[in-house]
């Protein structure tokens, strides 16, 4: 199946700026799709309140975007980053596309139950979908000025 | 247009969770400033030779996430030659120690002065020079 997509605006901060993708026949993007159920996942309030804060103090800091602070996930990567000892895992998983140090699309994702991404009923759809996506804009090369990115609007993705 | 979800959700982040991730990641980027720096260790990959422990594991480290002891900081510590940390009370004691070494001793205005530091925005004929203060003879003029 194939539809467009809107790549949107999600949050303008002070060093990054964060884009998503809408479905053209959406009415949330992918991300907010994210934030809207897991705000209603109160076991994970923790974890999905650090990510909320990672994405924001990242957007703030001087250095921006810096890949150790994402986790490798594919050809994309995820938030939050690897982390070993913690005193309990995090399964929380918000694939994205780390364009540059200025530049973030963040897509969609989900609590994850299984060892592997690909093997979890949460999230494996939001990893292949990350997957497709970022070799889709990858092919078709993203033009940036700044924080801003200039060539691409509405994409011909394939969901 | 921008997630005003996001904007609303951020506001509902609790002082606890807010205050870990901003110390996680100021020693995350704490320690990839100082390596920028450093004389010679300037990779992560030259830290885990220093530390003796395997690049992975310095990079969970270095993630922003990673739960790290009091130990494992003063190892790094102690590896770069530099704090990561430094309390209120130290860094007001480095800093304002070396305020007060740094002395306007002359103002000119009409020649340069020997180690002057000229502003380009300013007429030329007004030089002010900044001497460390050497602390046996004081400024040498």
């Amino acid at each position: 199946m194939h539809n467009f997509a809107i790549i949107e605006e999600f949050a303008r901060l002070r060093t990054v700026t964060y884009y998503t993708l809408r479905r053209e026949d959406g009415i949330v993007s992918e991300t907010d799709d994210f934030l809207n159920r897991m705000k209603r996942a109160p076991e994970y309030t923790d974890q999905f309140q650090q990510v909320l804060q990672w994405i924001e103090f990242i957007g703030d800091m001087e250095k921006g975007a810096h890949p150790h602070l994402f986790r490798s996930a594919g050809n994309c990567v995820a938030l939050p980053p690897n982390a070993t000892h913690l005193a309990e895992p995090i399964d929380l998983r918000l694939y994205c596309h780390l364009v540059n140090k200025h530049i973030v699309i963040l897509y969609n994702g989900g609590i994850k139950t299984t060892r592997t991404a690909q093997e979890c009923p949460n999230v494996s759809r939001h990893y292949y979908n990350a997957q497709s996506w970022t070799k889709q804009l990858l092919a078709i090369g993203i033009e940036t000025s700044g924080r801003t990115i200039t060539n691409i609007e509405e994409l011909y993705l394939k969901f | 247009m921008a997630s005003q979800l996001f904007r609303q959700l951020l506001k509902e982040v609790s002082p606890e969770n807010k205050q870990y991730v901003k110390k996680n990641l100021d020693i995350a980027y704490q320690v990839l400033d100082i390596l920028e720096t450093h004389p010679t260790i300037k990779t992560q990959k030259a830290l885990a030779e220093a530390l003796g422990k395997e690049p992975s594991e310095i990079s969970k480290w270095l993630s922003g996430l990673h739960n790290l002891t009091l130990e494992s900081i003063t190892k790094m510590e102690v590896a770069l030659g530099r704090d990561i940390i430094l309390t209120d009370q130290q860094a007001r004691q480095r800093y304002e120690q070396g305020f007060k070494d740094l002395q306007v001793y002359k103002i000119d205005h009409f020649k340069p002065a020997p180690n002057s530091i000229s502003f380009p925005g300013w007429s030329g004929k007004r030089n002010i020079t900044y001497q460390q203060t050497d602390k046996k003879s004081g400024p040498t003029l």
